[in-house]
């Protein structure tokens, strides 16, 4: 720590926030199984992700857990994906067989939309293999609908992937990051002592192109990647995040790849993307090296109305931290205090939010290493990592507060997943994360200061039901705020949709700015805080008490 | 007559000067030449070779997708890699254009248009490719990737590699180009410290020789100085003794002999003459009175017959007595003994000392204190006495240069003290 770090440090007024650790209080007793027997597969460093999710629509958010599963010919225990019922009481209840969920898949990550516009939320499943698209029947339970949309007889090493309307027609699409090109059988010899085989990082594998399919409007999917001029056999994809960077109403994709230049595409508004993330300057780390992109999140950190970005990085590359600068992104990590105390962490999972509902966005993101091998080399980078909250003093510098937030939230982890999402409507956002082998925890983030929140929930009409791609805005006393209503980011996982803005101690906003995927605007003034506002595209909003 | 020893030393000074600042001049340069290799052959190697390797990540990038191209699977078509290609090229054609740039007037023109048509030849081949993908069955694609393009690509990718290495080697020969002018920076820097070394050796020299000689000098001077001095304060004595003598002596006898003369002459004269002759007999007594009070201010003869005490105290009621100045006295138990040669010399002191304070101090009474052995000899008054530094810039008063003299030539000491009143000091040791 620096000097000026120190005194930093010192003048930082106390956080007022806790992250308990609700896990066994809410009964979700979860433990990844990577299906690990020895071989060291690359699937098995990867997952898991998780989602909160309100997949019964009551108003209270449940929460989904992937799993893997054993690898063939290799059986040590029974495990898949878990769904936990929110009890309306802090507490939840296993309901995954009721659900029909209890099926046999090597999952990663997950992705919730309505995608066919029933008010109802729907899930899709990347894995190693098939991955699953489970339309929600809006009675409690799923239903495989891989093969009736038109997404089956595919297999890969899907990741992350994300919900949202490229074409603007009303209908999610679906945009897949894949991995590497990987099966058991050309699995590669990788060794950090000479002897003993460890997990490779994915220079030994050749890439293999994301997928984006167009939402036909009818329970089927085209697969418009080469049309659409993403298709790149060169990428190694993990994270993505769904941003809008030429602020032109159409929604364009930052691609987290590893150990490979990362891609910037931008919506050319007739169905193709052109790619920018070298002119971006997104593309490579300050020295010209692709990094090992993990985990990604886009979100306008210095309220300037623009999306910056969060890229979690291989240790000894930090966190890049992107602002928009007029011709393209610079990275921040730096100048900001993220970059020195990322340098020695292995980040997945990144996700900007008002931690301490201040009116700035603060950046959380989970750690830990790919390989449990790297505790045996001397002076070697940790297995387990402690997470990242930085909180953001709205003067361009973060520090991280994850010792100051309550002893477990700082235990060291491998962590992957995360996601945030406010399970029990107190207006805050509380924090799900998920670890490589180990079990999936639950933070209840208790603000203590009597910073208040408003809450924007909403529903499009014309534009995609879950309004994926809208950007709320919000003017308080201190200036204007933005939240784009998303899916996706972060790594494998998918947050609460609604929009929580932070605001101080403030009663009232001044204006609120509803823009629509479809480009629609709506505005309405002084809306008091401290509430959800379920808005419908074209009519008034709609308060609900957050309890 | 000693020549200034002044031109000398700024001489060497000014040479000293102009060797500091030739090296100077020197070392700028050869950082500025350091500079100009380092920005203009190193930071331009180094930029270009990251531009090489740029080209090399874009050629291999544009061979593994070639042979995914054959390895494809039928999950897309061949023409799906055209976006991918595009982008290769894109950021190909930048990498070139900017490598271009930093190569510009170093490489072989020849080398320049060979690259240059290699890579036209690798496009208009890329660019078949594609159309090929579009209208033919894959099978043709890759016979033609595998026949034409990947050679292409291949000797495409040794080129490059081949201007890497031939970037190396130059980026080899700036580094050594830096580190000979470092060899000579240094090897120049051991001459300039041994001539610096010299020259302060020799201008040192050359201020204590000029030192010492001025010193000598200074010396000589002061004792010529001290002996002129002595000699005409001897001078000054004997001429006032002999005056003092003649006086004494002579007229004393002739106005005796004259004033007997006109008694006897009174005797006999006309009683018309008894009164002129009187009044002129009580001239003559006058003036014999003045020549001896004349006789002993320029030399006490009681200084001679009764030693320094008697003179003191004769002398401190004349002084009252011409001044009207009080002066308390006090004497020694017993009287100094002191040769008359020698006591002249406090005399004198004293009667400068006092005649300063007459003059200058504006008070009513002085103080005097005379002790002997050690003889020590004290006036005292209590006027505003003098700052020193109202005496700096002019010539020493002839009056104090003379009583240091005088206490010189006693082997004695004189203190003038000027603050609350002067105070000067005479003390002899103890002879």
């Amino acid at each position: 720590m620096t000097r000026r770090e120190l005194l930093l440090a010192l003048a930082a007024p106390e956080p007022r926030l806790q992250l308990e650790d609700v896990t066994r209080a809410a009964g979700i007793d979860f433990s990844h199984h990577t299906g690990a027997f020895g071989a060291r597969y690359l699937p098995e460093t990867l997952g898991p992700g998780c989602a909160f999710l309100d997949y019964d629509n009551d108003g209270w958010l449940d929460v989904l857990l992937v799993n893997g599963q054993d690898w063939p010919g290799h059986p040590r225990r029974k495990a898949g994906l878990q769904l936990y019922r929110n009890n309306r009481n802090g507490t939840f209840s296993d309901v995954t067989r009721a659900a029909g969920l209890d099926f046999s898949f090597y999952g990663l990550g997950v992705a919730v939309a309505d995608f066919n516009n029933d008010g109802f939320p729907d899930l899709y499943l990347t894995g190693v293999g098939q991955n699953r698209l489970l339309r929600n029947t809006g009675r409690g339970s799923f239903v495989d609908v891989t093969a009736a949309a038109g997404l089956g007889n595919r297999t890969g090493f899907s990741t992350s992937a994300v919900w949202f309307d490229y074409d603007r027609d009303g209908h999610l699409d679906l945009f897949v990051c894949n991995y590497v090109r990987w099966s058991p059988e050309a699995d590669v010899f990788c060794s950090l002592d000479g002897r003993t085989k460890s997990y490779c990082t994915p220079e030994a594998y050749r890439g293999t192109t994301c997928w984006l399919f167009r939402n036909c409007g009818n329970g089927t999917f085209e697969d418009v990647t080469a049309k659409s001029g993403l298709f790149d056999a060169s990428s190694k994809s993990l994270g993505v995040a769904m941003l809008d960077f030429d602020q032109d109403g159409w929604p364009d994709l930052f691609v987290a790849n590893d150990t490979q230049p990362n891609k910037l595409y931008r919506n050319n508004r007739d169905g193709t993307f052109r790619e920018m993330a070298v002119r971006a300057g997104v593309a490579f780390a300050e020295d010209g090296r692709a990094r090992a992109g993990m985990g990604v999140d886009a979100g306008d950190f210095r309220r300037t109305g623009r999306e910056g970005l969060a890229v979690t990085n291989f240790d000894n590359e930090m966190i890049g931290l992107y602002e928009w600068t007029g011709g393209g992104y610079l990275d921040r990590a730096e100048e900001t205090g993220v970059g020195a105390a990322s340098r020695k962490t292995l980040g997945f999972g990144c996700l900007f939010f008002d931690a301490d509902l201040d009116g700035h966005l603060d950046l959380l993101a989970v750690n830990g290493h790919i390989d449990d091998s790297v505790r045996n080399l001397a002076r070697g980078p940790a297995y387990a990592q402690p997470p990242h909250l930085f909180l953001n003093n709205g003067q361009g510098r973060f520090r991280d507060i994850s010792t100051e937030v309550g002893s477990g939230f700082r235990a060291p982890k491998v962590g992957r997943g995360l996601a945030l999402g406010d399970f029990d409507r107190d207006g805050d956002l509380d924090v799900l994360l998920t670890t490589n082998g180990g079990p999936a925890y639950l933070y209840r983030n208790d603000v203590g200061n009597g910073h208040r929140s408003i809450r924007f929930q909403l529903e499009g009409r014309a534009s995609n039901r879950d309004a994926i791609g809208a950007v709320v805005e919000v003017e308080d006393a201190a200036g204007w705020q933005m939240r784009r209503i998303r899916s996706g980011s972060s790594y494998l996982s998918s947050s609460m949709r609604a929009a929580t803005f932070g605001v101080g101690l403030q009663k009232m906003v001044k204006r609120v700015v509803l823009r629509w995927p479809n480009g629609r605007v709506d505005e309405f003034p002084g809306l008091a805080t401290g509430a959800t506002y379920h808005c419908i595209e074209g009519q008034a909003p709609r308060a609900l008490p957050y309890r | 007559m000693v020549r200034s020893p002044s031109g000398r030393l700024a001489a060497g000074v000014v040479v000293t000067l102009v060797i500091i600042l030739a090296y100077a001049g020197y070392t700028l340069n050869s950082v500025r030449r350091m500079r100009e290799v380092q920005t203009g052959i190193v930071d331009q190697n180094r930029k270009a070779a990251l531009q090489l390797i740029r080209i090399q990540g874009d050629l291999n990038a544009l061979a593994l997708a070639l042979r995914d191209m054959q390895d494809q699977t039928g999950e897309y078509p061949l023409s799906a890699w055209g976006a991918q290609l595009g982008r290769i090229r894109e950021n190909l054609d930048d990498a070139m254009r900017v490598e271009a740039g930093l190569a510009a007037g170093r490489r072989d023109p020849q080398q320049a248009a060979y690259l240059d048509s290699s890579f036209r030849q690798l496009w208009t081949a890329v660019d078949r490719m594609k159309s090929m993908a579009r209208e033919q069955p894959p099978a043709a694609v890759t016979a033609f990737i595998r026949g034409t393009l990947e050679p292409q690509l291949q000797a495409l990718t040794s080129l490059t590699a081949r201007l890497l290495v031939q970037n190396n080697a130059e980026e080899q020969r700036a580094g050594e180009q830096i580190a000979g002018i470092y060899g000579e920076i240094e090897r120049n820097a051991y001459v300039f410290l041994g001539i610096s070394l010299l020259l302060a050796a020799s201008v040192s020299l050359a201020m204590i020789r000029s030192n010492r000689i001025l010193f000598e000098r200074l010396a000589s001077l002061s004792n010529q100085r001290r002996d002129l001095a002595q000699q005409l304060i001897a001078a000054q004595e004997s001429t006032l003794r002999a005056v003092s003598r003649d006086l004494h002596d002579e007229f004393g006898q002739i106005l005796t002999a004259v004033g007997s003369m006109l008694s006897r002459a009174g005797r006999s004269a006309p009683a018309a003459f008894t009164e002129q002759l009187r009044e002129t007999k009580e001239i003559v007594q006058e003036t014999l009175e003045k020549v001896r009070g004349l006789s002993q201010a320029l030399q006490p003869v009681i200084l001679e017959e009764q030693g320094l005490g008697a003179a003191v105290e004769w002398y401190l009621p004349v002084f009252e007595r011409q001044t009207g100045i009080a002066v308390r006295y006090r004497g020694p138990a017993a009287a100094p003994v002191l040769e008359p040669g020698r006591a002249i010399h406090v005399f004198r002191i004293l009667q400068e000392a006092l005649n300063n304070a007459a003059r200058h101090a504006g008070v009513n009474e002085v103080t005097v204190e005379l002790q002997d052995n050690p003889l020590r000899l004290r006036v005292a008054d209590a006027g505003p006495g003098f700052a020193p530094e109202a005496m700096a810039g002019k010539a020493p008063g002839v009056g104090l240069a003379g009583m240091r003299e005088r206490a010189a030539i006693l082997g004695g000491t004189l203190r003038i003290e000027s603050t609350g009143g002067t105070r000067i000091t005479l003390e002899v040791p103890r002879g």
